[in-house]
């Protein structure tokens, strides 16, 4: 039992299922305030690691936890630029079907939702005590999202209506009561649903009903990847000075190998000369994959 | 890495695929020869002869990023390692929400509880002394003894509690009938006369519905008060028998304690005198030599050397599967919001729904002592000593 608040930072459990990527394409950093986003596949592209002899553990079926390989597909990594990955807990957008209060015990407010108004890939969440630390963010009638405005999931059960006659009116209530078996009605408990001590008639809102949410699982803090694909690098600039470089005489085509000799960069050299022969320019152009392969290192220095 | 946020370069030097090994022509030169049979001279004939082999070549990374069927990138197993993680705040335990427990105990549950000098007699301690008020309006509750004996109505706040002598004994069953506008709640538990003290099975009893309206079918009619956010949660699967089944030392550094044998006298530190407290020997020095000092303080033996450590050595006390049982916390969870559940884990700061700042500051002196940890279920069950009953 703690009194007070204790945490620490541990390495997250998560599925992929339960991970949402944003993928954003920049060629240059001076643009970058076109954002093209895309949303990427996780469970096609993110991978856990499990634990293996060495690491301990069950091997190969126990998550390691917390590190996960992410592929970075080719149809999209595909050129030179910036790309920024926003790696968030997955967003189950839905509404709320009903705020109701449980039949048997009335000061208990929740949120009820339909299940039928959960996207498919998420109904596996929906279970009882599936949803426990779950956070619900409120949507506006217009789809702005109301800011900085969030409850918590306590506690989710299949619960089932229940028409119940108010006392002295002739109208009836609706109000829910769990149920052990599977239904498609949810109520959810949210903190905090009851008034603060010190001002008793001032009711936590925790939504109304017909109002669109999003939930989302609190199972890993959301990060960022900012990936850039470069040209060059201080590897291949030292190649460019201190690689070893020949210059055919006959044809002015101008190699520079790396460590290895394997062919780097080839250049043509020439001049460029008026009628009166006098020297203008010389230029050193890039072959690109134009490589003449007769400048094979090994060829040239045996 | 105080900020999730990863930086992350794809250049040449990270990719060895960027150096590609592509067959090559070199140079050529020509062979001049003669063909023939051994006698005469067919013809005389030339050929030009090319070099070739293989040779590793860079290909521009623009070109090797797109150089892939439809655009696509020849990198097609790039992945980079990343880390998930969370921050993990424990605001302690809380029940998952207020009405799980009212649902449980407080709408239809009740307590019972006997001793062993009265044991024909019971009392009923109803659960719901909370909110009983506003139950009030819409049910009425009555307890049926088991025993024959008219039911009785409960229907005031204070007492909170009732009581029945049985006359005889036997096996009763207590029953709280909870009636309501939508339906008919009883809890029943199972009582021996007279009380022993032994455990009792399924001591949260077992809850019957009857409906008056309403459709029911996927509720069933009665069920044991098991929660269901538990898989398991007899006591037995919550302890461990892996037990030392003989007494073991334990030992460590502490500080002197040697002064507390002080007497008074010439000798102030008398060999096997034992100093006495309260009637019980309290301590005994055993041992004064050049290299250390040995006493006893409470059957816990201290060695004190020269260079001023001190080590303490005492035996346990054998803790076996024999000394111990298990028995289930009777005190009310909820009074605590204490409850076996998940804890949620999130950074976020979770709220109780009465917290005021008065309540965390009675919350703090609540529980200051191992007494406290243990009266306020510390874990979900109490060791007992079973040679103390």
């Amino acid at each position: 039992m703690a009194i007070g608040t204790y945490g620490n930072i541990r390495p997250s459990d998560v599925s992929p299922e339960d991970v949402e990527i944003i993928l954003n394409y920049t060629p240059s950093r001076d643009v970058t305030d076109n954002f093209t986003l895309k949303k990427l596949n996780a469970s096609n592209i993110l991978r856990p690691y499990y634990n293996n002899s060495s690491t301990g553990g069950n091997a190969n079926i126990e998550i390691l936890g917390g590190l996960y390989n992410l592929k970075l597909p080719a149809n999209e990594f595909n050129a030179l630029g910036i790309y920024t990955l926003y790696i968030r807990p997955a967003q189950i957008r839905t509404e709320i079907t009903d705020c109701g209060v449980l039949s048997a015990l009335p000061n208990v407010k929740g949120l009820v939702i339909n299940l039928d108004n959960v996207p498919s890939q998420y109904r596996n969440k929906f279970v009882s005590q599936g949803l426990v630390g779950f956070r619900i963010e409120y949507l506006n009638d217009d789809g702005t999202k109301i800011p900085n405005f969030f409850r918590i999931i306590t506690s989710n059960f299949f619960c089932e209506p229940v028409t119940q006659n108010l006392t002295n009116t002739a109208q009836k209530a609706i109000r829910y009561r769990y149920v052990d078996g599977v239904t498609n009605l949810m109520f959810c408990t949210v903190t905090p649903s009851s008034s603060p001590t010190n001002k008793p008639n001032a009711t936590p809102f925790i939504g109304q009903p017909a109002q669109n949410i999003i939930i989302t699982n609190t199972f890993f803090n959301p990060i960022t990847i900012d990936i850039e694909i470069v040209d060059q690098d201080i590897s291949t600039l030292a190649i460019a000075l201190y690689g070893n470089q020949t210059k055919s005489i006959d044809d002015g085509i101008y190699t520079i190998y790396d460590s290895a000799n394997n062919i780097y960069k080839q250049y043509n050299l020439y001049e460029i000369r008026d009628q009166f022969n006098k020297l203008l320019y010389e230029v050193r152009q890039d072959r690109l994959d134009n490589i003449d392969f007769s400048k094979n290192f090994t060829n040239i220095t045996q | 890495m105080d900020e999730d946020k990863y930086y992350i370069k794809i250049s040449p030097e990270n990719i060895l695929g960027d150096l590609l090994s592509k067959p090559y022509t070199g140079y050529s030169y020509v062979i001049t020869g003669i063909t023939g049979s051994c006698c005469y001279v067919s013809s005389i004939s030339s050929s030009t002869v090319y070099v070739t082999g293989m040779t590793g070549v860079y290909s521009s990374m623009t070109s090797l990023l797109s150089g892939g069927t439809n655009g696509s990138s020849l990198f097609t197993g790039l992945t980079i390692s990343i880390l998930f993680r969370e921050n993990a705040v424990d605001i302690g335990y809380y029940s998952v929400f207020d009405g799980a427990i009212l649902q449980a105990d407080v709408v239809k549950n009740f307590l019972f509880s006997a001793t062993t000098t009265l044991p024909y007699r019971y009392y009923f301690y109803n659960t719901s002394e909370r909110d009983l008020r506003n139950f009030l309006q819409l049910s009425s509750y009555s307890v049926d003894w088991g025993d024959g004996t008219p039911g009785q109505n409960l229907t005031t706040l204070s007492p909170n509690y009732l009581s029945h002598d049985y006359v005889t004994a036997g096996e009763y069953r207590i029953t709280l009938t909870q009636t309501t506008p939508w339906g008919v709640n009883t809890v029943k538990k199972d009582v021996v006369v007279p009380f022993t003290g032994t455990t009792i099975p399924n001591p949260r009893g077992t809850a019957y519905f009857t409906s008056n309206v309403g459709s029911w079918s996927a509720t069933p009619i009665s069920y044991d008060f098991i929660f269901s956010g538990d898989s398991d949660n007899r006591i037995s699967s919550q302890t461990s028998n892996n037990y030392v089944s003989v007494p073991f030392l334990i030992s460590g550094y502490t500080s002197s304690r040697l002064n507390e044998l002080r007497q008074y006298g010439v000798v102030q530190f008398p060999l096997y005198v034992p100093v006495v407290q309260n009637g019980q020997v309290y301590g005994v020095i055993t041992a004064i030599t050049p290299t250390y000092t040995g006493y006893t303080i409470e059957d816990i033996q201290y060695l004190d050397f020269p260079d001023k450590t001190t080590i303490y050595i005492v035996g346990s006390s054998g803790l076996t599967s024999n000394w111990m049982v298990q028995s289930a916390m009777t005190k009310n969870e909820y009074l605590m919001n204490i409850v076996g559940d998940a804890e949620i884990q999130s950074d976020i700061f979770i709220e109780r729904g009465k917290n005021s700042a008065l309540e965390r500051i009675e919350r703090l002196g609540e529980v200051d002592n191992i007494g406290d940890l243990e009266n306020y279920g510390y874990g979900f069950f109490n060791f007992v000593d079973q040679n103390n009953f």
